[in-house]
């Protein structure tokens, strides 16, 4: 076997689109290929969407079996990293809304304390990174307040580097509404993240 | 004159460099000469830099297993469910069906009514042309006859004349 065929085989060099459509030809190794992928980014976006890691995780999983089962609702006119991000994205939403939902039933939320994010453990050169690692937090939380709409987009557009037409597209609104909604955001967080700018200006 | 909310509203334009370059003098020469503006694009310019710079999560060692297990959990029940929604599913597609074969035999129905109707009127129509074969075959047919009883049918021969027409004629013998 050639270098050449041996890497369509393993699909190194193959596109999303490839891999998916090999999938849907009964491809269980594309399927692997695709997980591998997008676990990591698709549980960053998600984890800045609902400020939690293990039910971030829960969510990507979520995803990728949505993918597994539905694999033949995928049509290729779209593209791939859009499609899944547009699931992702919907499971996320729905999260959010049962977190209402039992935030308002649950005295229990007013009792306990709020939970800490989840931050990777980065050891090397310990004070810039304590630094860093706070300066995330306070990203993320004011992340957090702002509404679902305007968070999807600013995650999309901002963190995981989505363009406008990309964002449009997974989340079903006119490219107009993304750039306001973007707009917006980013002039809400730049007056609730002050101190930090602050900060990093002394 | 450009106003800060003009400014603020095309604040992610003028950051990505999308702006017609005409606006974008006039928005650089309002942020030059507004401090408060001024701070908001600065801001916004190091939150944007700062974001792509967040420490980014990786999934857990047991991802895959985890994941792996509920993929077979999740199919391995399917056949069952699946062929139980398939024989509710072929009930309601023989309701469906039957449903449809009502209505198109009904429309057959009415169809095949209308379709006699208008079966009907060509056949008052081809009477027309049978009268007016007769009417053009006879001066034809008859003319032999009504030579030799020239005499005696005289009368009759002029009330067929305006019948017998040099029209009519003339429509027989182009005909043959």
């Amino acid at each position: 076997m050639t270098e050449e065929q041996n890497r369509v085989r393993t699909g190194i060099e193959a596109s999303d689109e490839e891999l998916i459509a090999r999938f849907q030809q009964g491809d269980n190794y594309a399927f692997d290929l695709l997980v591998k992928r997008y676990k990591d980014p698709l549980l960053n976006f998600i984890y800045r969407f609902i400020g939690e890691k293990n039910e971030a995780e829960d969510i990507v999983q979520e995803t990728f079996l949505r993918l597994f089962k539905n694999k033949h609702y995928y049509k290729e006119i779209a593209k791939f990293s859009t499609w899944i991000y547009t699931i992702a994205g919907n499971l996320a939403k729905t999260e959010l809304r049962k977190r209402k939902r039992r935030k308002l039933f649950s005295i229990s939320h007013y009792l306990s304390t709020e939970k800490d994010y989840d931050i990777p453990d980065q050891t090397t050169s310990p004070e810039s990174d304590t630094n860093t690692l706070i300066t995330d937090k306070i990203i993320q939380k004011a992340i957090d307040k702002l509404s679902p709409k305007f968070k999807q987009v600013i995650i999309l557009r901002d963190i995981q580097g989505f363009s406008y037409e990309e964002i449009a597209e997974i989340v079903g609104i006119p490219l107009g509404t993304v750039k306001s909604r973007v707009n917006r955001a980013r002039l809400k967080l730049q007056e609730d993240l002050q101190d930090i700018i602050v900060d990093t200006e002394m | 004159m450009i106003q800060c909310d003009t400014v603020q509203e095309m604040l992610s334009n003028y950051i990505e460099k999308s702006l017609e370059p005409d606006l974008r003098t006039q928005i650089q020469q309002h942020i030059d000469s507004c401090p408060s503006c001024k701070k908001i694009v600065a801001n916004v310019q190091y939150l944007t830099q700062r974001f792509r710079r967040l420490s980014s999560l990786n999934v857990s060692p047991q991802f895959n297993q985890a994941l792996r297990s509920r993929i077979m959990a999740n199919t391995r029940t399917e056949p069952p469910r699946l062929s139980a929604r398939n024989l509710s599913y072929g009930f309601s597609g023989l309701a469906i069906v039957a449903g449809i074969y009502f209505i198109t035999s009904s429309d057959i129905f009415q169809s095949n009514q209308s379709d006699s109707e208008s079966a009907r009127k060509p056949e008052i129509i081809n009477t027309q042309p049978d009268r007016r074969i007769p009417l053009q075959q006879n001066p034809v047919a008859v003319q032999p006859v009504d030579q030799s009883k020239e005499t005696l049918t005289s009368d009759s021969l002029k009330e067929r004349k305006p019948v017998a027409s040099d029209k009519n004629i003339k429509l027989v013998g182009s005909e043959e």
